[in-house]
């Protein structure tokens, strides 16, 4: 329930979120519905919201967003915009979307409560097996164009793409595809209904920056005078993290969808604050959602009493909100604490439900001791499940190799806390079933009954590559207890390359097809002996003529 | 080679072999969507210009242009018959992502985005001709059986033109 609970936190982020904070105070029967000034001015002002959760192995969740009008960079008011409902760039690196998705996953495909969704399980299919054909990790710049002609928005997506690729963005992209959809194409499907439009024309772009610089990209223009300036955007990309995701969401022209979308396609009956929300449309412009988030190692262990948000975004200077717009923080901790106090704890600028923590850092801003900036913000808990810091590596040894040559694998598990843990298993077994090319050797798990504050245990294992490619070790996992409770931590996955340069390709093609890539080789060889033969034979005069 | 290409070679060659790549290379080259793929079509044409001005005469630039697609061919046969030689057995196949890479990639292959967009144009005509399965069949293997052959007509055309151009000694 609280996984649930942090996933629809993160999406509701840059909305309903951000008004709920700030309407809602301490009164626990509020809904966005009751206020909707105040969710107008959240798209006419713009708002920011800092997220953070800790789970129960102590790693932290942190996203952060900002809502409100484009920046100049954007060039919104350009003729490139004109008839576009939406333009958006979405990153995604590590096992972010993995931990996203595999929470929200069981509802979005009506899976087992088992939550594993498998087949075995009752389930349709599982999450994790569909995004292990898929990956998880990519980058797509996707833009639609309504109700113009296809060539218009071939050129207007172009200028954006131009636009994006210089400064300040500096992105890298690749064509992927383009895709219309207009009345013809929907006749011919005998499609029967009314359409919201006449023709729909959407793009999609492959973005080839490296994460950290689309990172960099999402977040340098987004105004830093509120939250923003307090965090260390360093920590999005830091190599010890499992997982990072970057998006930026521009919509031209909001009143244009909502009209759209909010007369009779709605069918007119308001269910939800999202309906009533669009009822209440007035003339909203242009909007823009950034954002950005990671999934980092663990922070909290056994025997810490307190989460310091300064500390896990690496916050250098006091959290200094927004002047004149919304700035809401939420923090959460995981079902297994207790909290005992929080702060700041002002009356009616700080809300907690159950595990989960919202501060009107805005509201906070005004009181006379946060004027100039909050210091932290801090969660005070008691718990004796969290357990102790535990790290797990695994080396390769060397680097890269080419085929025909062998790496050295180890996975350790070091306790680098204060109390033993026990029962602990390494099974790094996963990839052996994926390749039957591979020539294997060494322990690939084992078990040992304890490991001491300061101690590790590791697993050494040799591989053989016999083809290029990148090897994908994933799903390795250790397991260990403490406290009398158990807990799983994944073995960072990783794509081990093995790379060759054309002398290698070509050898191992002659090895690899040998011997009918000998008997090739012979033939080109005797032809060329032959012509050679001929050459010397005087007959040179007539080769070149056919 | 597009990047896509790079993608499906280092996430199928663990289970395809070291003869994916030469496959790979030989697939770009030989089947030739002209609006995604022009840089395979203008090696084509080169290639062709340069054999037909090597051949010397029109009749020579015909025969060296066929000879260097049909080269092409028995490439890529062979390499799809060292993949099965080298014991590829398609229930092992891997299909895990590694890390780093993603679906997505496959999508900037020019025949995958020339595939993607001969099938938007069946699924509209499964509504136009009803499920005629020749038909669905026939508008697949006919703009593909057309990229299969504008490269041996180019290196032709091409190599005939380059045996007109070159000076008669």
């Amino acid at each position: 329930m609280m996984k649930r609970k942090i996933t629809v936190a993160l999406f509701l982020v840059a909305f309903l979120a951000i008004p709920a904070v700030v309407a809602t105070g301490v009164n626990n029967g509020f809904t966005p519905a009751q206020d909707p000034e105040t969710i107008i001015s959240i798209f006419d002002e713009g708002a920011e919201a800092l997220f953070t959760y800790v789970d129960n192995q102590g790693r932290p969740v942190v996203a952060y967003a900002q809502v409100g009008l484009p920046g100049a960079e954007l060039e919104i008011d350009t003729p490139k915009y004109d008839n576009c409902i939406a333009m958006a760039v979405l990153q995604t690196r590590g096992d972010l979307l993995e931990y996203v998705l595999g929470t929200v996953g069981a509802n979005l495909f009506n899976m087992s409560d088992s939550g594993t969704g498998s087949p075995d399980d009752g389930g349709l299919f599982s999450v994790n097996q569909i995004l292990g054909y898929l990956g998880t990790e990519f980058g797509v710049l996707a833009t639609a164009y309504l109700n113009i002609d296809a060539t218009t928005a071939q050129q207007r997506m172009g200028a954006v793409v131009s636009n994006l690729q210089a400064a300040p963005f500096n992105f890298d992209f690749v064509d992927l595809i383009a895709i219309r959809l207009d009345e013809a194409f929907f006749a011919q499907l005998n499609f029967t209904g009314t359409l919201p439009f006449e023709s729909l024309d959407i793009f999609f772009y492959q973005i080839l920056s490296e994460p950290a610089d689309v990172i960099a990209a999402v977040l340098d223009p987004l105004d830093d005078s509120g939250l923003l300036d307090a965090i260390d955007e360093t920590k999005f990309t830091d190599e010890d993290i499992s997982g990072s995701a970057a998006a930026l969401i521009v919509i031209p022209n909001l009143d244009e969808i909502l009209n759209m979308f909010g007369g009779d396609f709605l069918g007119g009956t308001i269910t939800n604050p999202t309906d009533y929300m669009l009822a209440q449309t007035t003339n909203f412009g242009p909007m823009a959602i950034a954002a950005a988030a990671y999934v980092g190692d663990q922070t909290v262990e056994a025997g810490d009493t307190e989460i310091s948000l300064a500390e896990i975004v690496g916050a250098s200077t006091v959290f200094d909100p927004f002047n004149n717009r919304h700035s809401v923080v939420i923090a959460g901790l995981a079902d297994a604490a207790n909290v005992t106090g929080i702060t700041p704890d002002d009356s009616g600028l700080a809300f907690m439900e159950g595990n989960m923590i919202f501060w009107n850092a805005s509201g906070l801003h005004d009181l006379p001791a946060y004027t100039s900036g909050i210091p932290d913000f801090v969660i005070e808990f008691e718990s004796d499940d969290f357990p102790p810091m535990v790290t797990v590596t695994r080396t390769f040894n060397p680097e890269s190799v080419t085929p025909g040559n062998t790496v050295a694998v180890r996975v350790t598990v070091e306790n680098d806390g204060d109390d033993p843990i026990t029962n602990v298993t390494i099974n790094d077994s996963a990839f052996l079933d994926r390749y039957s090319t591979l020539v294997v050797a060494g322990t690939f798990q084992t078990s040992v009954t304890s490991i001491a504050p300061g101690g590790n245990t590791y697993i050494e294992y040799t591989v053989t590559f016999q083809n290029e490619g990148a090897y994908a070790f994933t799903d390795g996992v250790v397991t260990y207890d403490y406290n009398g409770n158990s807990f799983e931590k994944p073995i960072t996955d990783e794509a081990y390359l093995v790379s060759t340069d054309i002398t290698g390709v070509l050898l191992s093609l002659v090895q690899d097809g040998w011997p009918y890539s000998g008997m090739l080789l012979g033939l080109v060889g005797l032809g060329a002996i032959f012509n050679l033969a001929r050459a010397r034979g005087g007959k040179s005069g007539s080769m070149y003529q056919v | 080679m597009p990047a896509g290409y790079e993608t499906l070679i280092m996430v199928f060659a663990p289970s395809f072999g070291n003869y994916l790549r030469p496959t790979a290379v030989m697939l770009n080259l030989l089947i030739v969507d002209p609006m995604n793929n022009p840089i395979s079509l203008a090696l084509w044409a080169v290639a062709g210009l340069i054999g037909g001005v090597m051949a010397g005469t029109k009749k020579g630039g015909f025969v060296v242009g066929l000879c260097v697609w049909l080269s092409c061919l028995g490439i890529i046969a062979f390499s799809v018959f060292m993949m099965f030689q080298s014991g590829l057995d398609f229930g092992s196949i891997s299909l895990i992502m590694p890390p780093g890479y993603s679906f997505t990639d496959f999508l900037s292959v020019p025949i995958v985005q020339s595939l993607i967009g001969i099938l938007i144009s069946v699924v509209t005509g499964i509504g136009e001709g009803g499920t005629d399965v020749t038909s669905m069949i026939m508008a697949i293997v006919v703009p593909l059986a057309i990229f299969f052959l504008i490269p041996v007509a180019t290196v032709i055309i091409t190599g005939i033109i380059g045996g007109a151009i070159r000076p008669k000694e």
